[in-house]
């Protein structure tokens, strides 16, 4: 079987990715379709409804009708890569497999916790937050924001994990004993799968644990004051014959009294990094995406999903499967440019000097620093090409259709 | 009988908890400590610290605690108990004094904070206690224990971190390493913070053979042996079961692993490293120092009987692993006058030991240098640029000038060889300086640092390169501290060093785009050890690539890019791993997430 040519179409969701791979060969076209959604926190001005229309229709424009995907990849369930499997317009399509990371699998204990863990967390931390927003606290409000793409997402999983026609088989991956780590797409010899991540290393598990101090469940555990209400009183630490009035202290043991910096900076010490607490569960969802390189003739794609640096270093630590890294000739940017989705060794070592990039993104004001500016330089860098989709212009081997997608073809000879 | 007076005291004695309060029920470890007597007035408050239990959470205050009240004063203080906030705040005290104590014997020199340092017992509700350099304070959290997994404590149960020696000694030591070196507080390579936890860690530990009760205690129960198990040698036992933990959060014993501190770069587990190789060190020189102790006891044989050893065995071997303790808590503290004064590596404290060891101990009889040297190198630890791990290879290399440079520390060594009064503590001492220009002790000491520093300063400009700065006149050279110590060398001689510490700041390399945003300011940076008339000893520098001036570009040397490089390297790996990173844009990143604030609860926090 020769293949001729090889497409990728990343469709401009906005904040989030959706990518359709088309392999041209003999005998017709196989398809992948990876990941499908966006971040509440940022559209791109074409709802994820018209996307998911759009993608039907060219599938149906090339031929396909009743359209139908060989296989369809959620890289992990963050909204902003599953949000588009909510809508019914997916009825009418047949899927062959679907492949998701191994917290998905029903059958995989480590997996389930993980996600139950994952799940608890993110929902007593968005509650809270949002109790914290209701009572005017900006910084919580943003902060709920991205706590919300790790929410469930309960109907656009439901329809991964059950629905679709055609009855798909569903494939979880790592599954020792299942699917070896590196394989044949079903019934195409020409399709080698490299399936690098998640991975069930320990220390790749534990990224996938959000950390919890006790501020942090205290708060979360602690039911979020309504507008106006006054928090619960504190018990006392000691009995109250202990405590003596702020005026004793002030005459009889003046030199024990406290600045005000000091006054200032205590009371603020108990107040809880809703950023932080936002950005942990974010990395630790991040870090169950599937990681994939498909090689197809010389030709090898990756797809990170958005892994992040702990997935990323085990991966190139791990000596099977570091190759096949190395020379990409496209590459999906993980975690839509943000500077600790792409290991900066792979950007620097194992990438290749004129691979193309595909970065999915739009830019949102409250996240300054997506994408990395560094990150982005050293896609341009040389011989090496960046394709944007907020960015639409004239660039060889891309294609547009109006602003909804940009399709870069690779000739296979 | 009036116009005869009673001299005060030497000594005040305190009851403590000897770790914590769940090793006082278990093992009942309730020990009384001796530390020096100064006057105090309640909180307590005192010359170096200052106990000042506000609850910030409550906006409470609790009754300050008066040790100068008669009752307190025959009964060596309050009875252990975590009921009464006034034992917190003595047991506080006397756990700080007694650390004080000994690290300023260790210095060689008087040790005071820039004010008395505040230390705060109930502070916060949560699972973290920490040093706060911006407020000079150390506050202590609270909490309750796990109620899945509460270890021997009554699930739910409050714990308070103000309650255990460990805690306190580990807290405190970080306030006077910022002391000593305040630029550490500048993490510019995996190595900083985790020195900084390190040694923190080092001086808790050291300092539970400074009780002798718990170590004979220890010993019988071992067979003379520094057992894994020991209390001894745990770190934070209570703290350690009341959040889950299933054991104390940290152990002097590890297993030696040359591959592990490539890879480990958390400052906690990385400062373990560290401390598993001293106390190794210290465990392989306390064991060749009692084999011929059992040899004695056991008639030539060295294997000891069967049941308990003679309450005489365990004496000399307790008062065996205490002075070896003591030693080593020396040794530790002494290589800080020879530690550069910013970016320190484990290579460089390294360096610092066998430097500060060899100019007092030059015959290594004990073959201690050579035992603690095999313990890094067996953990991977080296010094970058040294020719070998020998002997003579290992110190800073000897300064070639030829004359005085800095003839005025003359004045500076004999204001501290009278300060440095054991019996006494800053009350009762006779002054020269201050009966020479009639001023307090305090406005006599203020002016001779600022006329040294004036004349310390001219002297290093005149010489900036030999002294590894940039001659750029933009970049103003800074003298941060002189002082003078004293030891006993081998033969009993007093060794006397002078230790000066300048920095260059370089902002032109900190606008830099690898160090935007991330809060650390640039420092070249210098420690020159001289004499007691100002011949210079050693000369420990950490430059910076050299700036381009008009008169034309002097070449960066290797060493001071290869700093640059791993400074920058450690931002982008600290970048790698920071979660927040992409989502805002914060102008503090490295400094404020690793400020021990932050440390510690993503340590007593995260998954470990």
């Amino acid at each position: 079987v020769t293949v001729h040519q090889i497409r990728l179409r990343m469709y401009n969701v906005g904040f989030g990715d959706a990518f359709v791979l088309s392999v041209d060969h003999d005998d017709g076209t196989w398809r992948m379709l990876v990941d499908c959604g966006v971040h509440t926190g940022g559209g791109s001005g074409h709802t994820i409804s018209e996307i998911v229309d759009q993608i039907i229709a060219d599938l149906v424009a090339e031929g396909v009708d009743p359209p139908d995907l060989d296989v369809v990849v959620a890289t992990h369930r963050h909204r902003d890569h599953v949000s588009g499997f909510e809508r019914k317009a997916w009825d009418e399509v047949t899927v062959g497999e679907v492949w998701l990371p191994f917290t998905e699998n029903p059958d995989d204990e480590l997996g389930r916790s993980i996600l139950q863990q994952q799940s608890r967390k993110a929902q007593r931390l968005h509650m809270h937050l949002v109790g914290l927003a209701a009572v005017g606290d900006k910084s919580a409000a943003k902060a709920a924001t991205v706590v919300e793409n790790s929410l469930t997402n309960a109907v656009a999983m439901d329809r991964l994990h059950q629905r679709f026609k055609g009855s798909p088989k569903r494939r979880y991956f790592p599954n020792p004993g299942v699917e070896p780590a590196r394989f044949r797409a079903a019934g195409r010899s020409e399709i080698t799968v490299h399936m690098l991540g998640p991975r069930r290393d320990k220390s790749v598990i534990a990224s996938m644990d959000p950390p919890a101090d006790e501020r942090w469940l205290g708060a979360m555990n602690a039911k979020a004051p309504a507008n106006g209400e006054t928090p619960a009183p504190v018990e006392p630490l000691f009995d109250p014959a202990y405590a003596v009035t702020p005026d004793t202290i002030r005459l009889e043991y003046p030199d024990l009294l406290l600045d005000d910096k000091t006054q200032k900076a205590l009371a603020e010490s108990a107040t809880f990094d809703a950023w932080a607490a936002a950005a942990s569960i974010t990395d630790a969802v991040n870090n169950t995406s599937l990681v994939f390189v498909l090689e197809i003739e010389e030709v090898k794609l990756l797809f990170p999903g958005d892994a992040q640096w702990g997935l990323w270093a085990a991966i190139l630590a791990d000596a099977d499967s570091a190759p096949a890294l190395a020379d990409t000739t496209l590459y999906k940017v993980g975690h839509h440019g943000s500077h600790n989705a792409t290991h900066t060794r792979y950007a620097r070592q194992f990438m290749g000097d004129e691979t193309i990039s595909m970065m999915s993104f739009h830019k949102v004001e409250d996240w300054p620093s997506i994408p990395d500016g560094h990150l982005v330089s050293a896609l341009h860098k040389g011989r090496r090409r960046l394709i944007r989709s907020d960015e639409k212009k004239a660039q060889r081997g891309v294609r547009w259709n109006g602003t909804l997608s940009a399709e870069y073809t690779i000739k296979v000879t | 009988m009036t116009g005869l007076s009673i001299a005060d005291p030497a000594r005040r004695q305190l009851r403590v908890f000897a770790y914590d309060p769940l090793l006082a029920d278990l093992e009942s470890t309730v020990v009384t400590l001796s530390v020096p007597w100064e006057p105090l007035t309640p909180g307590p408050v005192g010359s170096l610290v200052k106990i000042v239990d506000f609850d910030p959470l409550r906006k409470r205050w609790y009754t300050p605690v008066d040790l100068s009240d008669p009752n307190l004063l025959a009964q060596a203080g309050l009875a252990p108990t975590e009921s009464d906030p006034r034992f917190h705040q003595q047991m506080v005290y006397g756990v700080a004094s007694s650390v004080l104590e000994h690290l300023e014997l260790a210095l060689g020199r008087r040790f005071r904070f820039a004010k008395p340092l505040v230390m705060m017992p109930h502070a916060f509700n949560d699972q973290n206690a920490y040093y706060d350099p911006e407020l000079e304070a150390v506050l202590f959290g609270y909490f309750r224990a796990d109620t899945a997994k509460p270890g021997r404590m009554l699930p739910g149960q409050m714990v308070h971190t103000c309650l255990s020696h460990d805690i306190i000694a580990h807290e405190l030591t970080h306030a006077v390493v910022d002391r000593l070196r305040p630029d550490f507080m500048y993490p510019t390579n995996h190595d900083v913070a985790a020195f900084h936890e390190a040694f923190a860690d080092l001086v808790a530990l050291f300092h539970h053979f400074t009780l002798p009760d718990l170590v004979r205690r220890s010993l019988q129960a071992n067979r003379g042996d520094i057992s894994d198990a020991s209390p001894l040698v745990k770190l934070a036992l209570q703290f350690g079961e009341a959040t889950g933990m299933g054991d104390a959060l940290r152990t002097g014993v590890d297993e030696p692993d040359a591959t592990r501190l490539g890879r480990t770069f958390e400052c906690h587990d990385r400062g373990a490293i560290l401390v598993g190789a001293i106390f190794a060190a210290f465990i392989d020189t306390y064991r060749g120092r009692i084999a011929d102790l059992l040899r004695v006891a056991t008639a030539g044989t060295g294997v000891l009987p069967e049941g308990n050893l003679h309450p005489d065995l365990v004496k000399r071997l307790a008062d065996e692993a205490v002075a070896n303790a003591t030693r080593f808590l020396n040794i530790c503290v002494r290589a800080f006058d020879y530690l550069p004064g910013v970016d320190v590596t484990y290579g460089d404290f390294l360096r610092a030991l066998v430097t500060a060891d060899r100019v007092v101990f030059p015959r290594d009889q004990s073959r201690l240098r050579a035992t603690i040297v095999e313990s890094f190198r067996r953990r991977g630890i080296y010094p970058e640029r040294v020719s070998s791990l020998a002997d003579t290879s290992l110190p800073w290399p000897d300064a070639n000038f030829d004359r005085e440079l800095f003839p005025q520390v003359g004045e500076l060594v004999q204001w501290t060889a009278e300060d440095f009064d054991l019996s006494t503590r800053a009350t009762n001492i006779v002054d020269h300086l201050s009966y020479r220009f009639n001023e307090s002790r305090a406005q006599a000491r203020t002016r001779l640092y600022q006329q040294l520093a004036v004349a310390v300063h001219q002297a290093i400009q005149q010489q900036h390169d030999g002294f590894g700065f940039d001659p750029d006149p933009r970049f103003k050279i800074a003298v941060r501290g002189v002082h003078a110590s004293f030891r006993a060398s081998e033969d009993g001689q007093p060794r006397v060093d002078v230790v000066i510490q300048a920095r260059q700041e370089r902002p032109d390399l900190a606008d830099r785009p690898e160090f935007q945003g991330t809060g650390l300011r640039l420092f070249a940076s210098t420690t020159i050890v001289t004499d007691s008339i100002g011949r210079v000893r050693h000369v420990i520098t950490k430059p910076l690539p050299a700036s381009v001036d008009r008169t034309g570009r002097r070449r960066a040397t290797e060493e001071e890019l290869e700093r640059y490089t791993r400074m920058a390297d450690f931002v982008a790996d600290r970048d790698a791993i920071d979660p927040t990173h992409p989502w805002t844009s914060r102008q503090n990143r490295i400094t404020s997430d690793l400020s021990f604030k932050h440390l510690h609860l993503a340590r007593f926090g995260g998954a470990t």
